[in-house]
């Protein structure tokens, strides 16, 4: 019976029965995994307070004797990230990116750069080395990078003009082929969205730079908004789905403008 | 299963769709119902139905309820100046079982859950806010468990509930009682350790 012993971070769980818990783990050498923890809910040894989301775990699963799901035996807690929950906005970043992987990832097919580039995110999170508006900008980034479908920022996506030789302050962008796009290919019927040439500065930035770097970075407000407001369409855009976490991020981001404005 | 009668089949069927019951559960019940007597089986049936047509949602805290309002909300001996925040109508009865809360419940009918889509508006926060705004309470205990969700939930509540200047306070979380210290996780320990009390 094949045993697997990795490091995991919790991406999502469901409760199954009375006492299971079916929970979706990213693991830095297998890649996404779906096990089932028998009793969990009513654990007080083996699972007590170890089976979080995000909190990043040894485990060690083995197969079951049947078709099912392989099953934890035993789960120890590395980081709990408890800071992540002490804030409604926290939770709600790291609920994107985890399911921003769970969407992309499929069981089995290991990607360690995408396993660092997670766990050091949410640790940045918990840790508020950086602010999670930014931390979210580089976590898409970089994540688009590693995955192969990161937007085209250094020239136009449909004649190739190197973007820094343009005069234009803003730029358009076209979504659906994978970037920005001059001011002699922009289409001149229809209104698009757009992107300042600052906000595409910080993009480029965020795409060659590490965690370290990208907290020593201090981004005007509006390059922020602007970066994630082009981000959080393109990302749902590539991954072909639409993310529940993003829809309840706007939902907060408007809650807060409202208060703001009371 | 097919070599039932259609009516035992049915009620294999409709066993079979409640929780944690599989289909030879489904079928053992069907078998336990069919030789009871007839009073036993029309008693279970009413009970299902009296339920079905009884019980709503209390007006006040959202709890479970026969009337208008459920028993608890009625009952003039509870202090009505403290109202603690719970996310199930289970959480409330567990609560009510330790016996160590005297005032008022609000039930939030779920939990923020990003990865669930279940937002701010998808449980009972509008209620509460407009119950506190009403006045009459002076503490808002949040009891909402200490999950990811739940925590979240909590920090959310606390944030919406500053402005209105009522005493926020959040239930205590450690050791379990008959918990050994070898099994308990380094956050629940950091946590009973940060808020420890003197003997």
């Amino acid at each position: 019976m094949t045993c697997i012993s990795t490091r995991a971070i919790v991406l999502r769980k469901i409760e199954y029965g009375d006492a299971d818990l079916i929970i979706t783990l990213f693991s830095s050498d297998q890649g996404k995994l779906t096990v089932i923890a028998k009793g969990a809910k009513k654990s007080r040894k083996r699972f007590s307070g170890v089976l979080e989301l995000f909190s990043t775990l040894n485990i060690v699963t083995r197969e079951s004797r049947g078709r099912g799901l392989p099953i934890l035996q035993e789960a120890s807690l590395i980081y709990p990230f408890v800071n992540i929950r002490s804030g409604i906005e926290k939770t709600a970043y790291a609920s994107y990116w985890s399911e921003i992987v769970n969407v992309w990832m499929v069981d089995g097919q290991k990607q360690p750069g995408l396993y660092s580039l997670l766990e050091s995110c949410l640790d940045a999170l918990d840790q508020g080395h950086m602010t999670p508006d930014i931390l979210s900008v580089f976590f898409q980034i970089q994540f688009m990078k590693l995955c192969g479908f990161g937007p085209t920022l250094f020239h136009c996506t449909a004649c190739c003009q190197d973007m820094m030789e343009t005069q234009s302050p803003y730029m358009a962008v076209d979504i659906a082929r994978g970037g920005i796009l001059c001011h002699n290919c922009q289409p001149k019927s229809f209104s698009c969205q757009n992107l300042s040439k600052g906000t595409i500065k910080l993009l480029q930035w965020m795409e060659k730079a590490d965690a370290v770097r990208a907290a020593r970075l201090r981004p005007t407000p509006c390059s922020i908004h602007e970066g994630l407001d082009f981000l959080e369409s393109f990302v749902p855009h590539h991954l072909g789905k639409q993310l529940h976490s993003l829809t309840f991020l706007r939902q907060l981001r408007a809650v807060s403008l409202n208060r703001h404005v009371c | 299963m097919n070599y039932y009668p259609s009516a035992i089949q049915n009620l294999i069927k409709r066993l079979g769709r409640l929780p944690g019951i599989g289909e030879k559960s489904a079928e053992r019940l069907a078998m336990h119902i069919l030789r009871s007597p007839r009073n036993e089986a029309e008693q279970l049936a009413r009970a299902i139905l009296d339920m079905k047509d009884n019980i709503r949602l209390c007006a006040i805290c959202f709890g479970l309820s026969e009337g208008e309002t459920c028993s608890l909300c009625a009952d003039s001996r509870r202090n009505p100046g403290i109202v603690c925040v719970v996310e199930q109508p289970a959480d409330m009865i567990s609560m009510e079982r330790s016996g160590a809360f005297f005032g008022r419940y609000h039930i939030l009918q779920g939990v923020l859950s990003p990865l669930d889509g279940i937002g701010p508006d998808n449980i009972r926060i509008r209620e509460l806010m407009s119950r506190i705004e009403s006045g009459g309470i002076g503490e808002v205990v949040i009891a909402t468990s200490t999950s990811v969700e739940g925590e979240a939930t909590a920090a959310y509540l606390h944030d919406m509930l500053q402005s209105t200047g009522v005493k926020i306070t959040r239930i205590a979380s450690g050791v379990p009682m008959g918990g050994d210290l070898k099994y308990v996780d380094q956050a629940t320990l950091k946590k009973a350790m940060d808020t420890r009390h003197e003997f």
